[in-house]
Parts: C-alpha cells; sequence; structure tokens
C-alpha cells in the first residue's frame, strides 16, 4: 500500500492570497432583516424616510437583543420603496439621499450604538454626479461613517430600470475613481465584504468578480424575485446559493417582507420572504419561515474560514478572450451622453441604443 | 495549539459475518476492506486536491458500531439469532486483540486515530459480552474504550457499565468511568454507540467533562431503518446533541450490509458531521459506500465556548435537576445480581423494562387542579 502522499508545496503567497485586515473575532454575527419596503410618497420624501429609519431603528434593536450582532443587513429599497414605473428622474433626485448624508449619520448613530456594520440599499445621489440617481448598497461602519458603497452593476434599462451604472458612465467613472472601484471590496474586522443589489445577480460575473478580489461574505440585497417567476434569469435565491458555492464565500440573501401597503408595488414586489444566510460551500444555515418583518441570525466562523479560504482557481486566459469578443447587448457610456426622463423614456432610449 | 484538521467517516460495505457460516473469513475481509478504506481516506485523490491539502490533512477516521465481527443479523445457512454465549464465541473480540491490531497497524502507518466499535469479550467479565467503542492513537495504542450504556434492548443483549455498576472498573481509565474522554493530539474525544443517542444525558456529560468531538458509532438511522422513529427526526436529534452542547457531533453509520438476510440497506447511510454550532458540514447523500469528510477546528471551538453565549452548558442550572435523577430508574447491577441475559427478547430483560416503568410511575409527582 503506498504511504501518505508527499506534495511539494505551492509556491505562492501564503494563505490568505488577498488584502485583509485582522478580525475582531474568530466568530462573527450577521441577521438579514426582512423588512417591509412601502413606497414612500416621492413628492414629500423626508417625513417618510425619517419614519423608515425610526422603523430600521427598532428592528436594529430586536436583532441585537439576545446576542450581539457584528453586521445588520437590509433589503433594497430598505429607505424608500421604490415606484420604477411611476417616479421620473425629477422624482428620484428628490426622493434620493446623499452619501454620506443626516440618513446615513442617524444610522450611523445605531451602527455606533452597537458597535456593528449596517448595510443598507437604498436611492442615492451624489453631487459629482448632477443628475444621476442611483440604485445603491453601502456599508455604515461601527465608526458611524459610510465605508463601502457600490452602485447597483446591473438592471436591464431596455425593461427593468434607469438609474445609473458604473456601466452607463464607465470611461467618467473609471477617469475618476480607477478600475478597483467596479468591483469594490470593504476590508473590515469581521471580513472582506462585498454587497450587491437584486438583478446585479443575474450574472454571476458579479460574485466572481468580488471573489477575484478577496470577498468573504458576499451579501445580496434584494426586493421580491425569490418565487416571481422569472424564468429568463431563474430564481435568485437559488442562484445565490449557486455563487456561494462556486466561489467558496458566505453569502446573506435579504429579501423584503411582504409589503402592507395597498399601493401597486404590493403586486410588484410579489416574491417576498425567503431571507437566508448560506455557507461556503451553498448550503442554508438559516433562513425566514414566512415572508412577514422578521430577522435571521447566525453565526460565520469567519477566523476559521480565512485560515483555509484562496481566491478562485480559474483558468482565466481561456475564458478572457471569449469576453473579449462577445458583443454586450448595451453599449458602455449610456447615460454618459443622454439622461432619460422617466421610466418609459429610459426603456425606448435603451432599446434605440442596444446593439442587438 | 491543535492546527484544523479533517475527520472523515468510512460508511463501509460489509460481508454478514455469518454469511456462508464463515465467519473467520468474513471478518478478515472486512478488515482488510477497512484498510483498504483508510489507506484512501489517507492517499486518495481526495488529499491530492489542493483545496483539501490546504485545509489539512486526515487525522481521524471512523467506522460504525459492530464494524468489525458485525451485527447478531441472521445469514444463511444459519438463521437463528445468536445466543450469549454464541455472541462471545463467534463475534466477540479481545480489544486490544488480532482484529484491533490491523487497525492500528493502518493508524501507525498513516499517523491517524481511528474510532470503531465491535463486540467485546473482556475475560475479566467471562460470562457477558460488551457492545464496546474504542479509539486507536497513532503510536497504535487503544487509548479509550467506552460500554455501550443504552443497548438496544431487547434486541441486544449485551452487558453495560451499569448492569455491572457496583464492581465496574474502566479498563483504560482504571476507574468506575462509564463515560470516558481521553485528551489527545488533535482534542478531546468522546464515544457513544447508536441507541445511546435516547439518552441526552450522555452528549451532556462528555461536554461537561471537556469533550471537543463526540462520535457516535452507529448502526442505523431514521432514513433507512424503517424503526420507530418518524423520517428526520434521528437527523433533528443528532443536530440537538450538537447544538446543546456546542461540540463536533459525528455520526459514523454502516454501509451496506451484504450477505445477510435482511435488507443490505436496512440501516444503512447518511452519516453526518455536524459542528459546535448545528451546522451540518457533511452528509453520506445515501446508503452505499462511501467516505465523507468535514474539516474540524478544536481551538476556534473552544475560543467560542469559552463565551457564555455560545456555550449552552453555563445554563445549567444542576441542584434543581440533580434530584430527578437520583432516584432509580431502570435497575443498577442486574447482571450482578442475576447473571448475564442469554437470549434476545428475554423475560427477565422485559421484567427489568416493566420495573423501569414502574419506578416512573411510583416518581410522577403533580398536583390536581382542584388543590389550587
Amino acid at each position: 500500500m503506498p504511504d501518505r502522499v508527499h506534495m511539494e508545496p505551492y509556491n505562492h503567497i501564503p494563505l490568505p492570497n488577498y488584502e485583509v485586515v485582522p478580525l475582531r473575532s474568530e466568530h462573527i454575527v450577521v441577521s438579514a432583516i426582512q423588512m417591509r419596503v412601502d413606497t414612500i410618497d416621492c413628492k414629500n420624501p423626508k417625513p417618510e424616510i425619517n419614519k423608515r429609519i425610526n422603523h430600521i431603528s427598532l428592528l436594529i434593536d430586536l436583532a441585537q437583543e439576545r446576542i450581539p450582532v457584528d453586521l445588520i443587513c437590509l433589503p433594497e429599497f430598505s429607505l424608500q420603496g421604490s415606484s420604477i414605473r411611476h417616479w421620473s428622474r425629477e422624482d428620484f433626485l428628490r426622493l434620493a439621499i446623499e452619501l454620506p448624508g443626516e440618513e446615513t449619520e442617524r444610522l450611523g448613530e445605531k451602527a455606533k450604538e452597537y458597535n456593528c456594520y449596517i448595510e443598507v440599499a437604498a436611492y442615492t445621489k451624489n453631487k459629482d454626479w448632477p443628475n444621476h440617481f442611483f440604485n445603491c448598497s453601502f456599508i455604515i461602519g461601527p465608526n458611524g461613517n459610510v465605508i463601502h458603497h457600490h452602485w447597483k452593476a446591473h438592471m436591464d434599462p431596455g425593461g427593468l430600470e434607469y438609474a445609473t451604472t458604473v456601466h452607463d458612465v464607465l470611461d467618467q467613472f473609471v477617469e475618476r475613481y480607477g478600475w478597483d472601484a467596479v468591483w469594490p471590496v470593504a476590508r473590515t474586522d469581521i471580513g472582506n465584504i462585498a454587497t450587491f443589489i437584486c438583478s446585479e445577480g443575474f450574472q454571476q460575473e458579479t460574485a466572481r468578480c468580488f471573489a477575484f478580489k478577496g470577498a468573504e461574505i458576499l451579501i445580496r440585497s434584494i426586493a421580491g424575485g425569490t418565487t416571481s417567476g422569472m424564468p429568463r434569469v431563474g430564481n435568485p435565491r437559488i442562484t445565490m446559493q449557486a455563487y456561494c458555492m462556486a466561489n467558496d464565500v458566505y453569502g446573506i440573501y435579504n429579501n423584503n417582507a411582504a409589503d402592507s401597503s395597498t399601493t401597486i408595488h404590493r403586486v410588484e414586489f410579489h416574491g417576498s420572504g425567503h431571507t437566508a444566510i448560506f455557507d461556503n460551500v451553498g448550503r442554508i444555515m438559516q433562513e425566514a419561515d414566512s415572508n412577514q418583518e422578521c430577522v435571521v441570525t447566525d453565526t460565520i466562523p469567519i477566523g476559521s474560514y480565512r485560515k483555509r479560504h484562496s481566491i478562485p482557481a480559474i483558468r482565466k486566459e481561456i475564458y478572457v478572450r471569449a469576453y473579449a469578443d462577445y458583443v454586450g447587448k448595451y453599449p458602455p457610456n449610456l447615460y454618459s451622453e443622454y439622461l432619460p426622463k422617466d421610466h418609459i423614456d429610459g426603456v425606448n432610449y435603451a432599446r434605440r441604443k442596444a446593439r442587438w | 495549539m491543535i492546527e484544523p484538521y479533517f475527520a472523515a467517516i468510512c460508511q463501509a460495505e460489509r460481508v454478514a459475518v455469518r454469511s456462508g457460516g464463515k465467519i473467520k473469513e468474513n471478518i478478515k475481509r472486512n478488515l482488510d476492506r477497512y484498510c483498504n478504506l483508510i489507506e484512501y481516506c489517507c492517499t486518495g485523490n481526495l488529499s491530492l486536491v489542493p483545496e483539501y491539502a490546504i485545509a489539512g490533512p486526515v487525522k481521524l477516521i471512523t467506522f460504525g458500531e459492530f464494524s468489525i465481527t458485525g451485527l447478531y443479523s441472521p445469514a444463511d445457512p444459519d438463521t437463528r439469532r445468536f445466543t450469549n454465549k454464541e455472541i462471545i464465541k463467534n463475534l466477540g473480540i479481545l480489544i486490544p486483540g488480532e482484529e484491533t491490531a490491523v487497525l492500528a497497524g493502518q493508524a501507525k502507518k498513516y499517523g491517524v486515530y481511528i474510532a470503531a466499535a465491535n463486540t467485546e469479550f473482556d475475560p475479566e467479565w467471562p460470562d457477558f459480552h460488551f457492545n464496546t467503542a474504542f479509539i486507536i492513537n497513532p503510536q497504535g495504542k487503544i487509548i479509550l474504550k467506552y460500554r455501550k450504556t443504552l443497548v438496544n434492548n431487547p434486541v441486544e443483549i449485551a452487558c453495560t457499565a451499569h448492569d455491572v455498576m457496583d464492581r465496574y472498573v474502566n479498563p483504560i481509565t482504571k476507574k468506575l468511568d462509564p463515560f470516558p474522554v481521553v485528551d489527545t493530539k488533535i482534542g478531546r474525544l468522546a464515544c457513544c454507540i447508536c441507541a445511546d443517542l435516547g439518552s441526552p444525558e450522555i452528549p451532556r456529560i462528555y461536554a461537561m467533562k471537556g469533550s471537543d468531538v463526540v462520535m457516535h458509532l452507529t448502526s442505523g438511522n431514521t432514513y433507512s431503518a424503517g424503526g420507530p422513529r418518524p423520517i428526520g427526526a434521528t437527523e433533528t436529534l443528532h443536530r440537538a446533541r450538537a447544538i446543546d452542547n456546542s461540540i463536533y457531533w459525528i455520526n459514523s453509520n454502516w454501509g451496506p450490509e451484504v450477505g445477510a438476510m435482511y435488507p443490505r440497506a436496512r440501516i444503512a447511510g447518511y452519516s453526518k458531521i455536524y459542528d459546535y454550532m448545528g451546522n451540518l458540514l457533511a452528509m453520506a447523500e445515501g446508503t452505499d459506500e462511501m467516505v465523507i469528510r468535514a474539516r474540524l477546528d478544536i481551538e476556534t471551538r473552544r475560543k467560542a465556548t469559552s463565551l457564555f453565549y455560545r456555550n449552552s452548558l453555563s445554563q445549567i442550572r444542576s441542584e434543581i435537576i440533580a434530584p430527578y435523577y437520583s432516584k432509580p430508574i431502570y435497575p443498577a447491577n442486574t447482571f450482578l445480581k442475576g447473571g448475564p441475559i442469554d437470549a434476545t427478547l428475554d423475560k427477565r430483560q422485559i421484567g427489568l423494562f416493566n420495573e423501569a416503568l414502574d419506578n416512573l410511575k411510583k416518581r410522577q409527582d403533580f398536583y390536581s387542579e382542584e388543590e389550587v
């Protein structure tokens, strides 16, 4: 019989083979808050956003009640809800928040109170990008500051949404911030975190790019879609599970709770619930057992995981050419030339510009 | 400092030892197979995958209950159930003995700990047989022996420490130590066996004694037993044992048994490993022969359980619980008083169960709503 096989060690950088900062503890506790994302009145957004922050604060208190939670996550549209088909650009610019701004400061107080990170997905704007609005995921750190943000990278402009993505202003974006900012990973003392929103995850490259850059925890804030029967893109929860498995990363799939309002959005966000936390091989660690408001909490043994986790090992060179030769449906810099006034204007503009 | 390592479960196929009446040959065939599986754990293709190589070597290998000489499964041509004397003569092995020496050879060769369980004949107790779990260390030494406590009555007639309690001495620790925990280079290990799952107290005691890993060596679980528990119940119990006691829980079950009169997959399959938070780390997805493995990180477990909210034992209010365990239920020392039980479904043994039921009845303590 052969003895144990003795192989030469790899001549590589010792693990972790990506940039990290020291961890605050071996285990971190994460909570996904499955909350309602009732749509606010776009004509007078401030008071309703404040009400939503009050509600979020209560839910954070609830999440922190039993065990110190290191990371709190919220679903997509957590501050404003959404009415994509009915809100004009003017409306979006009125209700979008600044990063940082008074809203993030209020949430920052909660982060300071509990020494935790809070991930939020909401509509934002930025003075450096006049007239643009973004569907943005961001993280507030325990110091109360916004430590990370990422604009939703994909939403089909020919049908779904017309918030600005990086691809829509690609040249300007890269010129200002560099390529590293296209797929940002937050290096925190609870692990390397990447955030993305809903339909960004329709493309598996999103998770892959974050994993290449050393993401250890993926947060996908989403609103609806879990059981909404989107046949073309499949069930986003299943894809999230697959991303965790394929990339050896932990995943938080944070959906909204059933909408109690009587607006059209109650229908629009069908497929609420099923918020889940997946482990690094894609198994369900914890999940919501209803589509009502609830907190889904579990522990990630991040220290132990980091001791052996590596970036994905793929044979890059054979894929690069295929991606280079592929012609994407929409050209980059779509919104560098023109900013649609509203949803239908955006849809028609994108369809005119589409390459196929 | 204990580096993370892999534990591997060999859900081995086994020939029913009574098959064809060739007990000795069948035992040898089974041991040969286990040697192959141990070799596979340590040198097989999984240990060549870089991700696994990074993650650490296999250092602990487990087999199921009745690993070596098998259950009493009737097999052609002899379809009777064995009596106590026949079990001692045909299935009882010395631990250590020539059979365990074969496994010890592999433990030394590959530098691994091996846990298994088998029917044991102990010359100290010539009239009895035990259902014994044992651990072999990388030096080939038997470092732990645990005798099954909740024998699967009334179809199992092994002696337990409780049946001879007043005279019982654990052969390794040389004291009355029915629940031994051994400190090793890969953490503090303990074993329980199959129907012991019915006693949440056993893993609890192990956790109190500082155990990191409890190996539950079994011949049967819900999925395939067709037994009295509803589907999924056994898995729930396994998971609860891990969560309640903040321990790694390794349920090492049989693969199929070939050559018995019973169905091959009667009590086979679905071995699993849970971490100390109750996460399922690995599961054998079926009843066939397979090896599953999971990475254990003992140091991280210890750090976690040093926090009160990660260690449910810290919630135990022992003073108000202890009195309920102080009175007898199933009578002790019955083998000392009455000798061994000769055959399964024995009237005397059934009498003992009825005595336990009577004791339970006597202990009942409640008041009527009328008194309030």
